[in-house]
């Protein structure tokens, strides 16, 4: 049935790969780059007395130094519910080991660290803290004026379900810090010539950075390009990253192209963990397994700022109720700062956490009801069509065929040995992600880094958002009246047919290894016929205008791949029509395939797609072939209680495990 | 131009059969030369310590850690890094179309460095066992494909060339 979908394809880029000639953005070389270096604090929590940088100012080769109080809107870019707490570089107080302070730029590397290593710091040293526990109890020395909120995904009634149910398991649950350690670490080459600044950079998110860099250095868009060349595996560690901006920051303030990258211990002390949680999960449940309630109280090791935390723990709260029918869910969470390393995504957004945790309780259930623990979860086991109580939409659902397959596995794999004494492991779980993530940032927070106006007068009492009026700093009409949810999930392309037939397509989202250049490639290849070797995806260029949200959340395949079979079909109805004038077949009766566009009733009359093509360009009046898609998947932003739908399509999982034959 | 040395030291090295004449400090390492000095980018930055094997080039035969290395030890001496693997005409060497049909890729940042060690393997055993495959790779990290495909790629030339 398709021509291309479905068989097994290389990557389109790998020949790059194989040949050296794939460049990352440390391979980057251009004329006179400098080299920048950061200075990071080596205490856990103190307050910044005074930066002196007269020492190494003398340093012959030092072009700059800078702190966040030569960035012109340094304080919030980044946190998760408006609490953005996190700025380019730390002014007030360091909050953990490896908080950024200052930057240096130099004709090269080691002008740089010798630049770094004269940096004096007066800090104030103040009690830290390493531990959720220690931070929760009464009177610990606060990392932030205000503590981040609790917040909670809930639905019908977990008293009651509770109640109703002839067993009640209660546990905790902790999981550990990890770091995702990308082969490529943290770096990027900016520029900024006074007029436009560039940069390189292994992002997962171009169009975020854009707008925070935008807002950052009150540049418009138009002045700002971000580009992402071949990407290292960041693994949701480059979801918004520091770095880039305090690359930015040096460029801009030498109007010179910065080189910076991370060693790899800064790599390790510098940049977002996985962060750790404790879950303590209560499950009811009737006696012949049917779920009754699930609940959890979770808390985060935020870390020093909030970065991700909320979007994490909500994603649980949703990840929670969507495994297993049960009408009473309520999934609390609380990020708690300690000085630790501060979290952000990674490789799974919370899931594979939570679900160690669900699955445990699962696999301790049936064992306290002595029933066999895939009996036990095709009992409850979501099914197609079925909205779940928090409201996420499911439509195709394979999960019980999942679990069986697994089942099926495990009894075709395993022998339980003679011995009683003698044990072997037999595993199975089961879960559900996204693919697609639509919550709802804060439109307001997002343009201008902060969520109050008056946070914004205080930045800029000039700012273009806000006006003052009887004494009281408000919203300018007309922005804050749009509404302060982002309701979009959205991804486009643009697909170029060329004279000779040849394709160039302009994705929304960086490849970041996982190939998602390779799987726009083949739907166009599927939808035009065209040869796979035709096609060239570019690397990702904010200047394209083709905006997504990036690659996270597992949306490429499933929003951008969309996008670009949009923009696929479009052409197609172009040159179908060309070539229905040439061949004088109606553009319904043809087909697009091996490069042709031929009549279904009769393949020997055809043109090529080169020649429908060609003659576009060449004829008065012809179109240009340029073509644009988008995809915005059917899904619903959730609410304060976490209700909606973040995705139009959720995968299933069933893993089991057996161990191998002695 | 660097901070810290007191003496440069001419080296001659051959990159992919051609020889370079370079001004050298004590400290500099061949990954920092190859690299950062003539340009040869396929030899990555990993870890500066050894561990990940980003940085693997053939020296003299054998696979080296090119940041464990300092350039002066390699004054005389012939280097293959992965741009002088595939042929004066462009055509691909077996092991990097082996990686490309086996799926060996996903990012990519690894794939130097292993095809490098691979060779270097191949070179000195042509059929070597899975088991021999996987220690001669332990050096070479890589955080993407989970090295099935990797170790499938040099097995599929792993009957003779």
């Amino acid at each position: 049935m398709y021509q291309v979908i479905g068989k097994r394809t290389p990557q389109i880029n790998s020949v790059d790969k194989v040949t050296g000639a794939a460049k990352f953005s440390p391979d980057i070389r251009l004329t006179r780059m400098l080299y920048g270096k950061t200075l990071k604090s080596t205490h856990p929590h103190a307050r910044i007395v005074k930066i002196h940088t007269h020492k190494a100012r003398k340093l012959p080769g030092v072009m700059a130094i800078i702190t966040g109080a030569d960035i012109p809107n340094n304080e919030h870019i980044v946190g998760s519910y408006g609490a953005g707490d996190f700025s380019v570089l730390t002014t007030d107080k360091v909050r953990f080991i490896g908080d950024e302070i200052a930057a240096v730029a130099a004709v090269d590397e080691e002008t740089a660290d010798a630049a770094v290593a004269l940096i004096e710091v007066e800090y104030e040293l103040l009690p830290a803290t390493f531990t959720v526990e220690d931070a929760l109890k009464p009177g610990t020395y606060p990392i932030h004026e205000k503590k981040a909120e609790s917040r909670q995904v809930v639905a019908g009634d977990v008293a009651r379900g509770l109640a109703e149910a002839d067993y009640v398991l209660e546990e905790t649950f902790k999981t550990q810090t990890m770091e995702h350690v990308p082969p490529e670490t943290e770096s990027v080459v900016a520029e900024y010539d006074g007029s436009l600044m560039r940069v390189w950079a292994g992002t997962q998110v171009p169009y975020w950075d854009r707008v925070i860099l935008s807002r950052i250095f009150d540049l418009p868009m138009s002045r700002v390009r971000v580009m992402v060349p071949f990407n290292g595996a960041p693994m949701g560690g480059r979801d918004i990253y520091r770095f880039l901006f305090i690359g930015a920051a040096l460029a801009w303030k030498t109007r010179r192209t910065v080189r910076m990258v991370r060693n790899r211990e800064e790599e390790f002390t510098c940049t977002t963990v996985r962060q750790s949680y404790n879950f303590h999960m209560k499950f009811g449940v009737k006696r012949n397994g049917k779920l009754t309630a699930m609940s959890c109280e979770t808390t985060i090791d935020a870390g020093a700022y909030i970065s991700w935390a909320h979007s994490l723990g909500q994603s649980q709260g949703h990840l929670f109720s969507s495994i297993y029918k049960n009408p009473n869910i309520r999934y609390i969470y609380t990020p708690v700062y300690t000085n630790n390393c501060y979290g952000g995504p990674m490789r799974g957004f919370g899931n594979a956490e939570v679900n160690f945790a669900i699955e445990s309780m699962m696999d301790m259930i049936a064992e306290k009801l002595n029933m066999d623990p895939v009996q036990l979860r095709l009992k409850n086991a979501i099914e197609p069509n079925y909205k779940t109580p928090i409201g996420w939409k499911i439509r195709g659902c394979a999960l019980k065929e999942c679990i069986q397959r697994a089942d099926e596995e495990i009894k075709k794999g395993f022998t339980p040995r003679a011995d009683p004494k003698k044990v072997r492991g037999i595993g199975l779980a089961c879960g559900v992600h996204w693919s697609g993530w639509r919550v709802g940032f804060n439109s307001i927070v997002r343009r201008t880094g902060y969520s109050t106006p008056e946070e914004v007068y205080n930045q800029n009492p000039h700012s273009p958002y806000i006006t003052v009026k009887d004494g009281k700093v408000r919203w300018r009409l007309g922005f804050s009246d749009v509404q302060q949810v982002m309701d979009s999930d959205a991804s486009s392309s643009i697909v170029v047919v060329n004279e000779d037939g040849s394709l160039i397509i302009h994705p929304s989202e960086p490849d970041m290894g996982q190939g998602s250049y390779t799987v726009l490639a083949m739907i166009a290849a599927e939808e035009l016929g065209v040869k796979l070797e035709n096609i060239q995806v570019r690397s990702l260029d904010t200047d394209s205008g083709t905006f997504g949200w990036g690659a996270y959340a597992s949306r490429t395949t499933f929003v951008a791949g969309r996008a670009v079979q949009d923009a696929a079909r479009e052409a197609k109805k172009a040159l179908a029509k060309i070539a229905s004038e040439s061949l004088g077949t109606a553009p319904e009766e043809l087909e697009f395939r091996d490069e042709r566009i031929y009549t279904k009733s009769d393949p020997n009359t055809y043109v090529s797609f080169a020649d429908a093509a060609f003659r576009s360009y060449s004829a008065r009046g012809g179109k240009v072939l340029i073509y644009k898609g988008s995809c915005d998947p059917d899904s619903i932003v959730p609410d304060d209680m976490g209700h909606g739908s973040i995705a139009e399509a959720y995968a299933f999982i069933a893993l089991w495990l057996i161990p191998p034959t002695p | 131009m660097t901070l810290h040395t007191e003496r440069i030291y001419r080296v001659t090295i051959k990159v992919n059969d051609q020889p370079y004449e370079v001004g050298v400090g004590a400290g500099e390492t061949l990954r920092e030369v190859l690299r950062d000095r003539l340009g040869f980018t396929s030899v990555k930055h990993g870890c500066e310590s050894g561990a990940c094997g980003a940085c693997t080039v053939i020296l003299e035969g054998r696979a080296v850690q090119s940041c464990l290395l300092l350039a002066v030890e390699a004054d005389g001496k012939s280097i293959l890094t992965l741009e002088g693997l595939s042929s004066s005409d462009g055509q691909l060497h077996p092991l990097q179309r082996a990686f490309v049909e086996s799926g060996a890729t996903q990012c990519g940042f690894c794939t130097p460095g292993m095809i490098m060690t691979a060779k270097a393997l191949l070179d000195e055993k042509s059929a070597p066992t899975t088991e021999e495959i996987k220690e001669a790779m332990q050096g070479n990290l890589c955080r993407c494909t989970g090295y099935i495909k990797i170790i499938e790629a040099i097995k599929s030339l792993a009957s003779g060339r």
